[in-house]
């Protein structure tokens, strides 16, 4: 098979790059392994999808429903329960369910997402008991499949699936007898805090951890104890906590082992404000480039990386000189690492602040200059900040930074 | 009917035994307490194939352990297991050691053995500290699946005519007429011959036998599985203590690396893991390897060795001549279990006929994989349908994660755990919330009504 662009991942970044791609007059083959489109959103069935991109509230189906509608009234080939086994110089290996298939292609997106840090991956002490699960599953299982993972659980983590799944839980009868967050402060959405959590009573510990998991076949319960400032348990602390499930939220990791492995990387892909990678034609868009906040966010991220992905396929993409975006010990992250220096319109810097800060304001810095300065109330780790930067005041590189 | 021979106990050794039994054209059935096979040590080892030159010369260690390493390439060419003779090394400063280590292997009969060091040493342990000098390297050890070649010999038995219980509870042996009789609250099975290799559980077999019951003492070994990875391309070992092996750090047959075990007498049989051990993993790899990928670290795990006294016990009984004891089989248990059988079998039990020939174990991974359910370890439908359908039952999840990977790679089950679920639903025509993780009440999720106050 032969197309001009092939997009991995059919959730909100890969629809909207598949639809952008294909508005630019290019050919797109969208693949899923799932057996139908919309990826994490079809198991969010909570609302508070769409605000920014579709200005109203929808549930993560509905807002799945809306892009994937728009796919299917285009022109793009959509291969559902297919996995791309392998991405190779403009070719794409695809195991499908009747065999083995090779697309040949001019460039390709990658938006398959993240998967959620495991158990393991935090060390976590105690036997391989039934249920302990990351949130996703749990929600899977709850959403898809109307079943519980226990009747009484604790939640491991403060991250947004692991709040909105203290409400789920609560909402179907389980007790939620507490949340440990080991930091200071939740890495969820502040909206989230309150009607997940703080509209429940639900107890939201922080400084927390759990420190073993203990039963004979199913989780029995839990020990936990505070944290020092080094975040290792005080173990004078320690108490027990009975339960028959513990859900993770612990994080979230982008699944981004399809890349070559000459991609350049730093604490995240480094990618250019077209969201194209240091290999030329592979693109990238939503979770599987960096962790977002909202759907909104990686659905135009998504549109961002199909527009130049399109037009690179079809030899429309022009080259500039670029410049790097360097940012202060106060700024854990900024998107994108690199910035083509075009004459006019704007782009977007996402960053992550590394700490809470009140009444700041996020610069943007070329040379001695601030080209751009936004005054921002309350930046939380939590939540993604955004600042907008016109491409005519570049004149090198940049400096990212958060001050007075 | 009155089976020939009946093995208790499912692990390695009993899964072994079995496989030979029904190769000499006898009639066996293999008994097992859990869920599915391979469930107690066997699960949790290090998977390898040892060379030979640590036991003592001239222990029943010594011998099972080389001849078992030379029976080990044949067998698995026929159970269609994957197998590498990657080979192993021992490093460190204390050349004398390593030199008595390598003259005791030569007189176990250990071939292929040399002391390295330098370059040659770094070039097979690129990641070894410089403050290391010296590597005894033995080119016959090798990496092999510990519960994928259980349950490979049990299905081949199977296959053959052979007879799996699962999910049986032994509550009482009776003897008469020369028939045994094991009976569980719904069963009786018959047969003529026993072997107790029931592990951990030895000596409740043994009680319920009538027969010699021994001081079984347990010791926990903590790992951490880190995702596929080339840190290490063969088993790195420090130099042996009284303890053990030590830990070490070695690819795994499936391309991970597993860091371990500890070493950690214990009065309960307790899988747990505990920020001890695996600060003492932790502190030990980082003072003798460079570049240790703990980032894509996945998994920790315990698995609990159980010994008496210093050397195995195969040994008829001193009771009855009709039964067979095998206990304190730890390391090098696994590379062992070959030879262990034929002795059993042919020695202690006098079957000493040829082999019979006999049809082959089917392998999963023939064909599509169809529709790919574990993304992590690329696991298709069909692979798993394979499994779910192969001789001996294949009832839980950590059964499908075992035989064909689902599971086991970076995102832990994360994505495919409730797929997987819901093929063994399926298979067995069970509902969701029937569905076991590993033991009888490890159910995965409930249904929802239960619950409404």
């Amino acid at each position: 098979m032969k197309t001009d662009v092939v997009v991995i991942g059919g959730g909100p970044a890969g629809m909207s790059a598949s639809l952008e791609a294909s508005k630019q007059g290019a050919s797109v083959v969208l693949i899923d392994v799932e057996s139908r489109l919309g990826g994490i959103l079809n198991q969010c069935i909570h609302n508070g999808f769409g605000l920014k991109h579709f200005k109203e509230e929808l549930t993560g189906p509905e807002f799945a429903e809306r892009l994937a509608q728009k796919v299917y009234q285009s022109n793009i080939t959509v291969m559902l329960n297919s996995y791309v086994n392998y991405v190779g110089k403009n070719k794409v290996f695809v195991i499908t369910p009747n065999g083995q298939e090779e697309i040949e292609c001019k460039s390709i997106v990658l938006s398959c997402g993240a998967r959620e840090r495991t158990a393991g991956e935090i060390y976590l002490k105690g036997k391989r008991l039934a249920g302990v699960y990351t949130a996703g599953t749990v929600q899977k299982m709850i959403n898809f499949y109307g079943k519980l993972p226990g009747k009484n659980a604790v939640i491991l983590g403060s991250g947004d699936i692991g709040l909105i799944m203290a409400r789920r839980l609560t909402l179907e009868g389980v007790k939620v007898k507490s949340i440990f967050e080991i930091m200071g402060h939740s890495s969820g959405l502040r909206r989230n805090i309150r009607q997940c959590v703080e509209d429940f009573e639900i107890p939201l510990l922080y400084n927390h951890t759990i420190t073993r998991v203990v039963g004979d076949e199913r989780v029995e319960g839990v020990y936990f104890a505070e944290v020092d400032e080094n975040k290792n348990p005080k173990l004078e602390t320690e108490k027990f906590l009975k339960c028959d499930c513990v859900l993770l939220s612990v994080g979230l990791v982008p699944e981004n082992s399809l890349l070559p492995d000459e991609t350049k990387r730093e604490k995240f892909v480094v990618v250019d404000d077209e969201r194209q990678t240091s290999v030329d034609g592979i693109f990238m868009s939503g979770n599987v480039l960096h962790i977002h906040d909202l759907a909104d966010n990686a659905t135009e991220e998504g549109e961002i990386a199909g527009k130049f992905a399109g037009l690179y396929a079809i030899e429309k993409l022009k080259r500039y000189d670029k410049v790097k975006v360097y940012f202060s010990n106060k700024v854990s992250y900024c998107m994108p690492q690199l910035v083509n220096k075009k004459e006019d319109g704007k782009f977007t810097i996402y960053l992550r602040a590394n700490d809470n800060f009140l009444k700041k304001y996020i610069k943007v810095k070329c040379g001695d200059v601030d080209i751009c300065k936004k005054f921002c109330i309350g930046i939380t780790t939590g939540e993604m900040q955004e600042v907008e930067v016109e491409y005519s005041k570049i004149q090198g590189d940049l400096f990212v930074d958060i001050g007075d | 009917m009155v089976f020939d021979y009946a093995v208790i106990g499912g692990g390695i050794i009993g899964t072994s035994v079995f496989n030979k039994i029904i190769r000499k054209g006898k009639s066996c059935v293999l008994i097992e307490k859990e869920l599915d096979l391979s469930t107690g040590a066997t699960k949790a080892n290090s998977g390898l194939i040892h060379a030979g030159f640590d036991a003592e010369t001239g222990s029943l260690k010594a011998k099972f352990n080389v001849r078992g390493n030379a029976l080990i390439e044949g067998l698995v060419k026929q159970l269609k297991i994957p197998f590498k003779r990657t080979g192993a090394v021992v490093v460190g400063n204390d050349l004398e050691m390593l030199n008595t280590l390598c003259e005791r292997g030569i007189k176990n009969g250990v071939k292929d053995l040399e002391i390295i060091k330098d370059d040659e040493l770094r070039k097979i342990v690129p990641n070894l500290n410089e403050d290391i000098k010296y590597g005894l390297l033995a080119k016959s050890a090798g990496l092999i699946s510990p519960y994928m070649f259980a349950i490979a010999l049990a299905e081949e038995g199977a296959k053959n005519g052979g007879v799996v219980k699962l999910d049986y509870n032994i509550q009482n042996i009776s003897y008469k007429n020369d028939v045994f009789t094991i009976s569980s609250d719904i069963e009786k099975i018959q047969c003529k011959r026993v072997v107790n290799c029931a592990g951990a559980g030895f000596n409740d077999v043994s009680k319920l036998l009538g027969v010699e019951e021994f001081p079984i003492k347990f010791r926990r070994g903590e790992y951490i599985v880190i995702d596929k990875s080339d840190f290490v391309k063969l088993s790195v070992f420090p130099l042996p203590t009284a303890l053990g092996k030590g830990i070490l750090a070695t690819p795994t047959i499936d391309g991970n690396i597993l860091l371990g075990p500890t070493a950690e007498d214990i009065d309960k049989y307790n899988t747990e893991t505990t920020s001890l051990g695996i600060d003492k993993i932790l502190n030990y790899v980082k003072t003798t390897f460079k570049n240790v990928p703990l980032s894509k670290n996945i998994r920790q795990f315990s698995g609990i060795r159980v010994s008496v006294g210093e050397d195995f016990i195969v040994q008829k009984s001193k009771k009855d001549g009709n039964v067979v004891l095998i206990a304190g089989i730890n390391s090098p248990g696994l590379t062992s279990a070959p030879a262990i059988a034929e002795y059993v079998v042919e020695e202690l039990f006098g079957e000493k006929n040829e082999d019979i020939s006999i049809l082959p174990r089917e392998s999963y991974f023939q064909g599509d994989s169809g529709k790919i359910v574990c993304r992590c370890e690329k696991i298709g439908e069909n692979e798993i349908l394979k499994a779910l359908n192969s001789p001996v039952p294949c009832l839980t999840v950590d059964a499908v994660k075992r035989r064909v990977r689902a599971g086991m790679g970076r995102c832990q089950g994360g994505q495919c755990m409730i797929e997987v679920c819901k093929l063994i639903a399926k298979k067995y025509g069970l509902k969701l919330e029937d569905i076991k993780k590993e033991s009888k009440n490890s159910f995965v999720m409930f249904k929802g009504d239960d619950y409404e106050n």
